[in-house]
């Protein structure tokens, strides 16, 4: 069984780090991961784009993805692109704080608002790993003790002074996802835990 | 016979970029020498072996331009030690006179090039002047890409000639979770021809030249006839013993075999996995080494096909070794094309998934496939 992922958003979101979470944690829960990122020059503001595949065996889907079972949307801006590759059978889950028109898709869509909750609860900062921890709690995709390993992880030494913050952001998340997934019908990850 | 061995190895796995996980596994196959010149995608491998090779008491050079590169790996390789370079086809186009000479000085010595396309197929299948050759392997994913970088020192040594790796933007910048560690591929020869620093009149000097290993009396020099036959001799036992490496899907009742390597082979192997469960009868043959071609497999696997499709991010250069192949009992058709963003470095913005199986798909047209209810 494999899971694709694509997270969008600008540069200066977190949307790279974020995926790098979610790959190292998916190693921590015994799966396989694979990740391509795609992003502009420009460090903010730019488009970007990660493409996340985990997977219970050896990975068959190439590294560019052109549809995906779930879409994480942070931002208006870059949405289209994102929008393109989902279908009937996806879920996307739409950071409403950011992206404020309704979204046009066929996909299941789980309004969630990842930047008022991160300002609340932890710092605006972390919004894309109050997401994150959303995501992985509604769908079962990561459990919270492989997201807390796979942050250490991807956190470069430079940054190891957020790494609090962000823990706390994925928890915040993760306790946030677990309440979509009493209002909403979200499907399962894995057909096992 | 060389047995792969993915997905056999037991350690843990990390989430490595390809760079570092190539670079990672030049380090655990004992490389200790290693020289390059930045150019992308080939940059992040230079930069990993910077950082990898010091502590395990090697050297990373950046040299000054990829002639320098090559040159001070070949005298790291004549020492013995396993030795790398690498860079992207413009790069490897000034190495290509090393290249060759490499494989009449009979030395051992892994070169990667980080392709920015698939159009450096003809510079690794057929580059290099005069008789010169070397085994050519095409990973198409950082998993593969760890085994054949250990794969390639292996094959260099057997053999005492240069492996070249083809990789990619792809493999360069995808990330993977992997496990690298040391992978055994068998026995080698001992390098009993490797200089040991004893010069001449010490009756211990050994010569290590494209022009010979042995020379006469100083006034008549080296006897190049004597030494290139040789050389001839054992380049040719080198693609008599080494079996093409190869992956072959869905063949068995295929009308139509689509034909890619590299990361483009990935796509197509997922294209026709899905075109499958869609019930069309397509098959795929993904050449691992592209030299030497696995030509009988290609043969076997499209001996009653209606057609074969050749898929390649370039203007179509493999197709003529699949058409060496097919030997023109079926009609053999190009479905690739140069794709690529204004970057040129290798993003191909046609490689994608609808876009490959709809080419797969009218191929099958094409070649007179009833391909019912298919939905495109």
């Amino acid at each position: 069984m494999e899971r694709s992922l694509i997270a969008t958003g600008i540069g200066g979101q977190g949307i790279q780090l974020s995926a790098q979470v979610m790959a190292r944690a998916a190693i921590h829960d015994g799966r396989k991961a694979m990740l391509f990122g795609s992003y502009g020059g420009m460090m903010r503001g730019g488009s970007t784009d990660a493409s996340v595949v985990l997977a219970d065996g050896p990975i068959d889907s190439p590294p560019v993805l052109s549809r995906c079972w779930l879409g994480i949307a942070m931002h208006h801006q870059y949405l289209p692109g994102l929008l393109e590759k989902l279908d009937d059978r996806s879920t996307v889950f739409v950071n409403t704080s950011v992206i404020q028109d309704k979204v046009d898709t066929a996909a299941s869509v789980v309004d969630f608002g990842a930047t008022e909750l991160a300002v609340e609860a932890v710092s605006l900062v972390c919004a894309t790993m109050v997401m994150v921890g959303a995501v992985a709690a509604a769908t079962s995709l990561l459990s919270p003790e492989a997201l807390e390993a796979g942050l250490a992880e991807a956190l470069p030494p430079y940054r190891r002074e957020h790494f609090d913050l962000n823990t706390q952001a994925l928890a915040v998340g993760y306790d946030a996802g677990l309440e979509l997934a009493g209002s909403y019908t979200i499907p399962a990850a894995w057909a096992t835990r | 016979m060389t047995e792969l061995t993915a997905g056999l190895a037991t350690g843990t796995p990390r989430l490595m970029e390809g760079s570092e996980a190539i670079a990672e596994a030049m380090v655990v196959a004992g490389c200790r020498f290693f020289a390059g010149y930045p150019m992308t995608p080939f940059t992040e491998i230079l930069e990993s072996m910077a950082e990898k090779l010091p502590p395990v008491g090697g050297v990373c050079m950046n040299a000054e331009s990829e002639l320098e590169a090559i040159g001070m790996a070949w005298g790291a390789a004549s020492t013995g030690t396993r030795t790398a370079t690498g860079s992207t086809g413009q790069g490897l186009a000034l190495m290509q006179e090393s290249l060759a000479e490499l494989s009449l000085a009979r030395l051992p010595m892994l070169v990667i090039n980080m392709a920015r396309s698939q159009g450096d197929y003809f510079q690794a299948t057929r580059g290099g002047h005069g008789d010169s050759r070397r085994i050519v392997l095409a990973p198409m994913d950082v998993a593969e890409a760890v085994e054949f970088t250990q794969l390639g020192f292996h094959l260099a040594d057997l053999y005492r000639n240069p492996v070249v790796l083809y990789g990619d933007y792809y493999i360069a910048h995808t990330y993977q979770s992997v496990i690298v560690e040391r992978l055994e591929f068998g026995p080698l020869p001992a390098k009993d021809w490797a200089l040991d620093g004893s010069t001449g009149g010490t009756g211990a000097a050994k010569l290590i030249s494209p022009l010979g290993d042995y020379k006469q009396r100083d006034d008549v020099g080296y006897d190049l006839a004597d030494y290139y036959a040789r050389v001839e001799v054992d380049l040719s036992a080198m693609e008599t013993d080494f079996a093409p490496l190869v992956e072959t899907g869905f063949v068995d009742d295929a009308e139509v075999v689509v034909v890619a390597f590299g990361t483009p082979g990935k796509f197509v192997r997922y294209c026709v996995q899905e075109l499958r469960a869609e019930g069309v009868k397509v098959g795929f043959v993904r050449p691992i080494s592209l030299y030497p071609f696995p030509t009988e497999a290609l043969q076997d696997a499209t001996r009653a096909v209606r057609g074969v499709a050749v898929y390649e991010n370039c203007a179509g250069q493999m197709i003529d070794d699949v058409r060496l192949a097919v030997l023109g009992r079926v009609p053999v058709e190009f479905i690739g094309g140069l794709t690529m963003d204004s970057s040129a470095f290798g993003i191909g913005p046609d490689l994608q998934v609808p876009i490959l199986k709809q080419r797969i798909v009218d191929a099958c047209r094409r070649a007179g496939c009833d391909l019912g209810e298919v939905p495109q």
